[in-house]
């Protein structure tokens, strides 16, 4: 009884269409409705498109930078003012901000500060005498750009939920370390964080998930390009499916969307088994 | 790695270290020592953090001339509000302000009502294939919202929803962020508390509503902050339910999707719609936000 | 997470308890769209008095398209008691996204905008009102031919064709100057050839510092099919005539992908003024990266305004420069309305009253846009802004050939552009000429295949 509410609406507003999705998947379907049955068809485009690899490794790279490093920022900014410090809500109010504001008004302040000819990163490298970086017209720049843009939306989430951690840090335990000789360093990396463990994972598998899914911000700022060296999976399925001056192919578009869908699936289970056994073993 | 052998490797390494320092004294007197250093860390940056801020409203407060000129300008040369003043001249802000405001906030109703029944449910009650069930949901979270937007639309046609904001309010509704964040705060709950309810004579809802509820202040704030703060900012899935009627539209899909349209991208407009558009989202953090950090802290997810 | 005590077992089973639950989904094929079954052209051209409510949907453009769209519902109303015409103005992000939606599930406007190399998709699958039975020969023929052409598909006419614009040059005069550029062509036959053109940015790049560029040109986005000008130019096409097949790769292909490759080499165009990018050729001229641009006529508003447009001083236009033939791109749209409106007679009322040559002057005036129909074509319009610059275009106009026409409107136009924005983006960024022809000419293929 308690749980009917939840389940009703996640069973028929999200469940449901994923299993329409999911059908649709093995179609041939139009944006005007026409559709036939194509098999594994749209699937096998998938695994030889090479588009779609590359916006595999694109995600990956964007994973592999945006997670770690947002929550190694998040993790020192919490430290930093989890202690006694004059303003400290201030602080952090100012570090949470950028996450109010929306993704599309964030890609758009990422577009415009980054902009090549006229954006204020460029402008104050020239002021001091730097020649002007090519954030929209190379490709590891631009993607350098989006995730210097993602980090600062997202790092005031992991400061938040490492902050919401360490509160739960018994401080007698700190104490025990530090009579029995660590230096604060020591304390942090043998005490604290290993206690911070159940917020760390939460962190890895949300902000995989977000990374994972990255979209908004992204085609805001640079459309996927230059060439196809920001295309992400979502904003190439984005594409494929609701272009409106392209094909507009939603079977290939679903097929894509279960890919990513399923892969997002794996890569959280073999976190959680990766997680359990590293409890075990501990 | 357990506690005690934590401070065994870690004492080892104290005593190999080069630089063992003052381990005796009071914590005060160390963070008095690092205060002036830490204060610098902080200002620092915070001055990073907020100064994209800074530069959106800088951008909002510009003309456009002013934004091409040459150079670094760090404040605006000429003080213009034609950038607010304009859009709100030419569109229905008052209108979609409305709209948004009756979505985010019905949302979140629903939303957070859902969450907290769930969420105990996952917790404290026991019935079979919960962690299955709970697995299901939770999967939920990693569909890209793209991929079932088509399926969604043809549903909430066939559900007759379309042509009003439930046509939003329901599909945005059906999220799981929140009874995953709700079950970890009731697990923390001690189980005693509720047996003690029980053996009064109350039945589940009664414990969960005498009991309970008066316990989750700052899980409501948490919840509540966070929903409200997603669909004031919604776009892609109004902007497909909605796109039919322009008189339901919200301030994201009637002024972004406007203001980004086919021609020239005006940054000073986009800044200063966006500025007014995260204005009432700030107003309710600063409110909510001393419960914030405190929410968090007791959901469990530490 | 220690709370969740939940194994990676349980994991696989919740997921492949939602995979059990696909069989639950069933359902047949759809049936072809059912062949048109129009009338007698102009067997229907006398509609008479109509009355009922019909919605017609288009994106905000500008307010001078608002302002037009707004008069002609005013006036059609006036001039038929008992019709009402509700306007819908909608953004253009997703407005082709929800008109499709709309189609789907039966909510769609009566009657809607569409662009000339969107229509073809949409007559042929089926979906959009026949319109030949309303228009006798005489009001067909007063339209211009290529643009009566465009709303065809199988030689029946879905819609009507309300404006069209082009792509001209827009420069800076005093930067013109100072490069020492004294004659600029003011008549079409004298418009530059490549080569003077390529004279003309290559003094300009001697006198700009390095964070300037001589020009930029509009193929960012769904403009890709922009670039197809160069093609047209070189005496080529990207169709063969029957426009079964692709007509490249060619020596004039290969001809324009080099000269148009070499604008980045040569830094003639920002290295940002590519396809996938978020500054378009417009901003880089208002914002006064470039002293030149290749732009549209229905942005000349937003460079004449007084508050937000162009502070760079004075600024004139000039034609598209030619080398074999003088070519430029197909822009503009046609209005349509959908097959099962419930009202076919007062939608084809409307549709016929959007192109009166009243409605269409007034509305090409305000938004500074080209009209279709002859006796406008020829006849001076009161421009609100800038008309002595609104005579290039108007003079460019004319170089829309036919071949260009009947290549922007095949039903899989669509296709056809996202084969080219990916495809150019990619030469623009290094590859070579002959591997982005090869794969253009692929790409078309089965486009037209499918």
């Amino acid at each position: 009884m308690f749980l009917l509410p939840n389940i009703v609406m996640i069973a028929v507003f999200t469940l449901l269409p994923l299993i329409f999705a999911f059908v649709i998947s093995f179609q041939n379907l139009d944006s005007l409705g026409g559709w036939s049955w194509v098999g594994f068809g749209n699937y096998v485009k998938l695994v030889t498109d090479p588009v779609f690899w590359q916006s595999m490794t694109n995600t990956g790279i964007f994973t592999l930078f945006t997670v770690p490093v947002g929550m190694i920022l998040g993790l020192g900014i919490a430290v930093l003012l989890n202690g006694v410090l004059p303003g400290r809500t201030l602080f952090r109010s100012i570090i949470f901000l950028p996450l109010v504001v929306s993704g599309v008004a964030t890609g758009v302040l990422g577009a415009w500060m980054f902009d090549q000819s006229n954006g204020f990163i460029n402008r104050i490298l020239g002021s001091v005498g730097i020649a002007p970086t090519a954030w929209q017209s190379d490709g590891f720049w631009a993607m350098a750009s989006i995730i210097l843009v993602t980090l600062w939306q997202r790092v005031g989430f992991d400061m938040l939920i490492y902050l919401a951690g360490l509160q739960g840090v018994d401080p007698s335990v700190q104490e025990a370390a530090t009579v029995d000789g660590a230096t604060g360093w020591q304390r942090f990396r043998l005490v604290t964080f290993p206690l911070l463990g159940p917020s760390t994972f939460f962190l890895l598998i949300m902000n995989m998930i977000y990374s994972f899914q990255v979209f908004d911000t992204v085609w805001a700022m640079t459309r996927g390009g230059p060439g196809f060296s920001t295309t992400t999976v979502v904003s190439y399925a984005y594409r494929t499916s609701f272009d409106e001056h392209g094909p507009q192919l939603l079977g290939y578009g679903a097929a894509v969307g279960v890919a990513i869908y399923l892969i997002s699936l794996a890569i959280t289970a073999i976190q959680w088994r990766f997680s359990s056994s590293r409890d075990q073993t501990d | 790695m357990s506690l005690t052998s934590a401070f065994e490797v870690s004492s080892i390494e104290a005593t190999k270290s080069m630089e063992v320092t003052a381990v005796t004294g009071p914590r005060r007197k160390s963070h008095g020592k690092f205060l002036g250093l830490r204060l610098a860390a902080a200002i620092t940056i915070s001055l990073v953090m907020f100064f994209p801020l800074y530069w959106m409203i800088t951008t909002a407060f510009s003309t456009r001339a002013d934004l091409y000129a040459p150079g670094l300008h760090l404040w605006p040369e000429h003080f213009t509000l034609s950038n607010f003043i304009d859009p709100i001249v030419r569109f229905p802000v008052w209108k979609w302000f409305q709209n948004s405001l009756a979505i985010a906030t019905l949302t979140t109703i629903i939303t957070v009502i859902c969450n907290l029944l769930a969420g105990y449910a996952f917790a404290k009650l026991k019935f079979r294939g919960k962690n299955p069930l709970f697995l299901v949901l939770l999967s939920t979270m990693m569909i890209p919202a793209q991929a079932i937007m088509v399926p969604q639309f043809k549903l909430a046609i066939a559900l007759g929803l379309y042509g009003n904001i439930w046509s939003v309010i329901l599909p945005e509704s059906a999220v799981i962020f929140g009874v995953f964040l709700a079950r970890q705060f009731f697990i923390a709950i001690p189980d005693e508390l509720l047996e003690a309810a029980r053996v009064d004579g109350a039945g589940h809802l009664r414990t969960f509503v005498s009991v309970v509820l008066p316990l989750c202040k700052p899980l409501l704030a948490v919840l509540t902050l966070l929903t409200f703060m997603g669909e004031w900012n919604a776009f892609g899935w109004p902007l497909v339910a909605l796109s039919g009627d322009p008189a339901l539209f919200t301030l994201p899909i009637g002024i972004v999707g406007d203001l980004q349209g086919q021609y020239t991208s005006n940054y000073g407009r986009i800044m200063a719609i966006s500025l007014l558009m995260t204005l009432p989202v700030v107003i309710l953090f600063i409110t909510f936000q001393k419960y914030f950090v405190e929410g968090l802290a007791r959901s469990g997810i530490k | 997470m220690d709370n969740l005590n939940l194994t990676r077992r349980g994991l696989l089973a919740g997921s492949i308890g939602a995979a059990s639950l696909l069989a639950l989904a069933a359902c047949a094929p759809s049936a072809p769209p059912a062949a048109s079954s129009g009338g007698v052209a102009g067997s229907k051209s006398k509609i008479g008095a109509v009355k009922g409510t019909l919605t017609f949907a288009f994106w905000g453009g500008s307010d001078g398209e608002t302002a037009g769209f707004a008069y002609a519902k005013k006036k059609f109303e006036a001039a038929n008691p008992g019709s009402t015409i509700t306007l819908k103005i909608l953004p253009y992000d997703g407005f082709f996204q929800g008109i499709d939606r709309g189609i789907t599930s039966g909510t769609a406007p009566d009657i809607f905008r569409v662009d000339y190399t969107t229509i073809g998709k949409y007559s042929a699958k089926g979906v959009l009102l026949d319109v030949s039975p309303y228009f006798s020969a005489s009001e067909s023929a007063a339209f211009l031919p290529a643009l009566w052409e465009a709303v065809k598909y199988k030689g029946i006419a879905y819609g009507v064709p309300h404006q069209t614009d082009t792509t001209a040059i827009v420069f800076n005069k005093a930067a013109f100057a100072t490069a020492g550029i004294t004659s600029v062509p003011d008549k079409l036959s004298d418009a530059w050839s490549w080569d003077e053109f390529s004279k003309v940015a290559t003094k300009l790049r001697k006198t700009l510092p390095d964070s300037k560029y001589p020009f930029a040109y509009d193929w960012t986005a769904a403009g890709a099919y922009r670039w197809s000008s160069f093609i047209y130019q070189a005496g080529g096409s990207l169709l063969t005539a029957d426009l079964k097949k692709a007509a490249i790769p060619s020596a004039a292909a290969t001809k324009a992908m080099d000269f148009t490759k070499s604008f980045f080499d040569k830094k003639w165009v920002p290295a940002n003024n590519t396809v996938k990018t978020t500054v378009y050729s417009d901003n880089f001229f208002l914002n006064q990266t470039v002293p030149m641009t290749f732009i549209g006529d229905f942005l000349i508003p937003e460079l004449a305004d007084p508050k937000d447009g162009y502070k760079g001083g004075e600024w004139g236009t000039t034609f598209m420069p030619r080398d074999k033939s003088a070519a430029s791109d197909l822009g503009g749209n046609a209005i349509v309305a959908r097959k099962d409106t419930k009202n076919p007679e007062l939608a084809a009322a409307f549709l016929k009253f959007l192109v009166s040559e009243d409605s269409m002057k007034y509305f090409c005036e305000q938004a500074i846009e080209l009209p279709t129909l002859k006796s406008l074509a020829n006849s001076k319009l009161d421009y609100v802004n800038r008309p002595d610059a609104v005579k290039v275009f108007t003079e460019q106009a004319a170089t829309i050939s036919t071949t260009v026409v009947k290549e922007s409107t095949v039903a899989s136009f669509a296709t056809i552009n996202t084969v080219l924005q990916d495809q150019l983006e990619l030469a623009f960024h290094g590859q070579s000429s002959s591997a982005t022809i090869s794969a253009i000419a692929g790409g078309i293929t089965s486009a037209l295949a499918s």
